[in-house]
């Protein structure tokens, strides 16, 4: 099902073999970033001409994640016993508000307000992770139409709002 | 580019098959059941993307015949822990697709970095690794 499934044998395969490290396949992932940075995007996809990057698109994109990082702000004011939980994903939408805003050559949108909610667990989870599927799909779709120097850091936070979902279940 | 991409992309699918075999080994019940089917997703994506790979005239990728774990799996802690390297690396690497990829391709890696950012969080929520989500999965 799963392959050798003798951990001991495994172990005796593994330590004998160095070169071709587990790692290594994912470990491409850091050279081909060094390709990118070497092509004029930074790590957030910036470059020389963000203003052609910020379409109506994109600029709704940092509009909604701003508003997704205040909607977890507010659960958190409403429903402090949430805090533990719920403050990593508020922050992932506050570290992805600056990197689109440096992206896009825009200012980071100032709080909008952490508005309206239930004030129960169950409902604030409820209202965050109706929140968050729709912010998957508006991400999802950002990436595939946006611009490729835009599609690593669009994607990561789509990936990044899915997995919240895990955490709000 | 896109080619080149998807190639260093099936070579983590590869890397992360072989590793689930360390993983469900020692794993019991329903968190082995839950490591074969995240083997199977990188299956069928290996299969996906192999096709990919040839039809754009990018030749035949094989797997290694063995790859060197991160760290000693010795129990269902350690195999969660390797579980989690093994989604996230998967992730970095089609996240690096996602730039020199569109269309259909592009499309794949995405949905591809979304499925094995989430299998992250629900082997780290499984095995309560901290944290359980990270701001940018697969990396900046």
């Amino acid at each position: 099902m799963f392959g050798p499934g003798d951990p001991a044998t495994l172990s005796g395969v593994h330590s004998g073999i160095t070169r071709r490290g587990l790692l290594r396949a994912v470990a491409a992932t850091a050279s081909l970033a060094g390709v990118s940075a070497a092509a004029g995007c930074d790590l957030f996809g910036g470059s020389g001409d963000d203003q052609e990057n910020a379409t109506p698109e994109m600029r709704d994109l940092l509009a909604g994640t701003a508003a997704l990082a205040a909607a977890y702000e507010g659960a958190i004011d409403r429903v402090p016993s949430l805090t533990g939980r719920l403050t990593g994903p508020r922050d992932a939408h506050r570290a992805h508000v600056e990197a689109l805003a440096q992206a896009l050559g825009l200012p980071v949108p100032q709080g909008s307000g952490s508005g309206s909610g239930p004030s129960d667990s169950a409902g604030a989870l409820s209202a965050l992770a109706e929140l968050e599927s729709d912010g998957v799909e508006a991400a999802r779709q950002a990436c595939l139409t946006g611009p490729s120097r835009l599609a690593s850091l669009v994607g990561t936070i789509a990936a990044a709002r899915a997995c919240h979902l895990e955490i709000l279940r | 580019m896109s080619v080149d991409a998807l190639r260093t992309a099936l070579q983590a699918e590869h890397a992360a098959i072989y590793g689930y075999g360390a993983v469900g080994a020692h794993l019991t019940g329903d968190l082995r059941e839950v490591a074969r089917q995240a083997e199977n997703a990188h299956r069928n994506r290996r299969d996906e993307v192999a096709l990919r790979v040839e039809a754009g005239g990018g030749g035949f990728v094989a797997a290694q015949p063995a790859y060197a774990l991160p760290f000693e799996v010795t129990d269902a802690r350690s195999a969660m822990a390797l579980a989690v390297r093994l989604e996230e690396g998967s992730a970095g690497a089609w996240r690096e697709v996602l730039s020199a990829t569109d269309g259909d391709d592009r499309r794949l890696a995405l949905d591809a970095l979304i499925a094995c950012a989430v299998m992250a969080t629900r082997w780290r929520k499984a095995g309560q690794i901290e944290p359980l989500t990270l701001p940018f999965p697969g990396g900046v």
